[in-house]
């Protein structure tokens, strides 16, 4: 197994690899099946993600307080053929990423802060063919729109959205 | 003083070209008036120009320049087509047409000639204009021998209304009209002769009184009737005498000379005539030739010196466009020389910043804890939380100032705001249009990411912001960025930190806006 920092600091020889993801790539080309954890101050999702999927990266550890802790979780993990992130860069693989709002989103908060109820939101959004427009599916957005925007209700809702400029 | 002398001269001159009284006359009044078209033209006074060929014309030809002068007077004729008031001008082409004729009609060129007072007959304003040219067109076909079209145009102009209003021309219409009917046999050619002579007589006009005896002189002998002739031919000398002019009285002579009795003189008359026709034929031709070398010449010359122009315009063209090379790499070296400057102050300005910042987050963060265990004991947590502080602050200021990888940009902006979403902050994003970062340069990228990451970590240190908004719009070229939260806002009069922000987008040549109010949120506008 191989533990490898990725940013080398250049000295007095010669160096054949000027950072860890190169080392990274030569192994895995030559040793498909050597585990290889990273660890580093980066945390930058994209470079976590690259070293992961391009180069089959088995662990990547972030340094910090809690660095050798979850060094420690990553050899375990990695020993048991896993893949393992610290919680600093998990997002990296998940796919995740923050909320996106739609034109939906945006006409549907309009119309709360008109003060139409979702009742009444579902027969505009029919008459003007506003899809989709199904009760069901109103109340369904408002509550998700409320989890991204950490509102307590639809008032609250609709007073995040005016503070933010969005309506 | 000097216009009043020119006037003399002119004067002067104009005289001697119309009655020239030494050999030396004529020849010196061409050259007064060449030297005189010269400044005409050169002040570009065309009228006088066209006055002076005209005399020039008239004097080549007296003195026997038929081709000079035809040259004067078609380069007269070219000045007034290119006049701007041709109107004014009509007795000048009449006349310069009248003169081309006579040019033509000494050389013998009749078919040209007859074009020439067809011309001048055309721009003749009055009666004793076009009188004039028609006789001179009778007497031209009188010289080619068609006596019939010579009679056509005498009798034509003798028809003409009023025509004996002006005795002088039209004694001598009646006159040549009766001489060409002579040579038809006509029988009314005695009276009309006869009546020019009254006519003249009786307005005592003395060449035409010459001309007049002259002519019964010739009738007489082609009738055989010696006495007559020889009576008329001496009224003829006596006229001549009078009038003292030796043209006159050489031709008189002539008169008696080809009306001798004795075979030998009419033969030495015969053989003079066909001599001196000879000569002159000669002549034109020399003179032709002459004239023609002489063209050549000239337009030698102005090839010269055309060539020499040319010469000289290229030098001009090459001289412009190698001053044009040398300040097109001039002005490169300057805007180079200044890119440099920027480059080497952006440097400084950063190096300044980021010592700053390790002075103040770094150095400060070291030494208060140095103090702190300095003057305690402190438990292993609370010196690792510290410590941690120092490292994450540390980490920071590396990751704010690394290369950003501005592939796959979109991603990369997800991967930043993804960074700073946690269980306090809701970052959300909203596309109002899909931006296409490909064709955006890395340079602006790579300035808009910094930028975002500032907004973002102003935010997480000191909003309080429970969401922020990241709104992405792009219209035409220009893309906008807008960042809202709503945190606990500040009052923008200190520009806390926010100059970075603004010299990023103003290096890339955009604008940032930002609006804030305690307690209102922070919201800052991009535009590039």
């Amino acid at each position: 197994m191989v533990i490898t920092d990725l940013s080398y600091v250049p000295d007095h020889r010669e160096q054949k690899f000027s950072s860890g993801e190169q080392l990274i790539a030569a192994l895995k080309i030559k040793h498909p099946q050597l585990p290889i954890i990273a660890y580093s101050v980066e945390d930058r999702l994209q470079r976590v993600r690259s070293l992961v999927l391009d180069h089959n990266l088995n662990a990547y550890v972030c340094k910090g307080r809690k660095g050798l802790d979850q060094l420690n979780t990553a050899i375990l993990k990695v020993y048991e053929g896993e893949i393992y992130l610290s919680p600093q860069v998990e997002n990296a693989l998940s796919g995740k990423t923050t909320p996106v709002l739609e034109d939906y989103d945006i006409i549907l908060m309009e119309q709360l802060a008109n003060g139409l109820s979702q009742k009444e939101i579902s027969d505009y959004f029919r008459d003007h063919s506003i899809q989709p427009y199904s009760l069901s599916s109103i109340e369904k957005k408002v509550g998700k729109l409320c989890t991204h925007f950490r509102a307590k209700n639809a008032i609250h809702l609709v007073a995040l959205a005016k503070d933010l400029a969005l309506i | 003083m000097i216009g009043q002398y020119q006037i003399d001269s002119t004067n002067y001159h104009y005289n001697h070209i119309l009655n020239p009284q030494y050999s030396s006359d004529i020849p010196l009044a061409i050259n007064y008036y060449t030297r005189s078209k010269e400044n005409h033209l050169k002040a570009k006074n065309t009228y006088g120009a066209i006055k002076d060929l005209r005399m020039i014309a008239i004097g080549q030809f007296e003195i026997g320049n038929s081709f000079d002068s035809e040259t004067a007077t078609v380069e007269a004729l070219r000045l007034i087509d290119n006049a701007s008031h041709t109107d004014t001008l009509v007795e000048a082409r009449k006349g310069l047409y009248n003169q081309l004729g006579r040019i033509y009609r000494a050389t013998q060129r009749y078919d040209e000639a007859i074009k020439a007072y067809g011309n001048a007959l055309q721009f003749s304003a009055n009666q004793n204009d076009s009188l004039t040219i028609l006789n001179n067109i009778g007497n031209l076909y009188k010289d080619m021998g068609r006596y019939e079209k010579a009679l056509e145009r005498f009798e034509l102009a003798l028809a003409k209304k009023d025509v004996q209003k002006n005795p002088i021309s039209y004694a001598r219409l009646l006159d040549n009209k009766g001489d060409i009917q002579a040579k038809l046999d006509h029988p009314e050619a005695l009276p009309n002769l006869e009546l020019a002579l009254k006519l003249r007589e009786r307005e005592n006009d003395m060449p035409g009184k010459y001309s007049s005896y002259r002519s019964l002189a010739l009738y007489y002998f082609d009738k055989n009737d010696t006495t007559m002739a020889l009576d008329f031919a001496n009224q003829a000398y006596e006229v001549a005498k009078t009038m003292n002019s030796l043209t006159y009285l050489e031709n008189a002579l002539w008169l008696f000379v080809s009306m001798s009795p004795d075979p030998k003189i009419v033969r030495f008359e015969k053989i003079s005539d066909s001599i001196e026709k000879e000569k002159q034929l000669a002549e034109n031709k020399n003179a032709f030739m002459k004239y023609n070398v002489e063209k050549e010449r000239k337009n030698t010359v102005a090839a010269q010196l055309e060539k020499e122009r040319q010469k000289t315009w290229t030098i001009f063209i090459l001289a412009i466009a190698l001053l044009g090379l040398v300040l097109t790499i001039l002005f490169y070296f300057i805007i180079r020389a200044k890119h440099k400057q920027e480059n080497i102050t952006q440097v400084y300005t950063t190096e300044k910043r980021i010592s700053k910042k390790v002075h103040d987050e770094v150095a400060n963060d070291v030494y208060k804890l140095m103090a702190k265990l300095q003057s305690k004991p402190a438990g292993k947590d609370e010196i690792l939380d510290d410590l941690e502080s120092i490292y994450n602050k540390s980490r920071d200021i590396s990751k704010e100032n690394s290369a950003v990888d501005v592939e796959n940009f979109n991603e990369v902006l997800s991967d930043l705001l993804m960074g700073y979403q946690n269980e306090d902050v809701s970052v959300i994003r909203r596309n109002a249009a899909t931006i296409d970062w490909d064709v955006v340069p890395d340079i602006k990228k790579t300035n808009i990411y910094r930028v975002i990451q500032e907004l973002m970590t102003n935010m997480a240190k000191h909003s309080n912001a429970t969401a922020v908004v990241l709104n992405f719009d792009q219209k035409g070229k220009a893309i906008t960025i807008k960042y809202a939260d709503n945190g606990k806002g500040c009052v923008l009069k200190n520009k806390n930190g926010l100059q970075n922000a603004e010299s990023r987008i103003a290096a890339i040549k955009g604008t940032i806006t930002f609006e804030s109010e305690p307690n209102k949120g922070f919201k800052a506008t991009i535009i590039i």
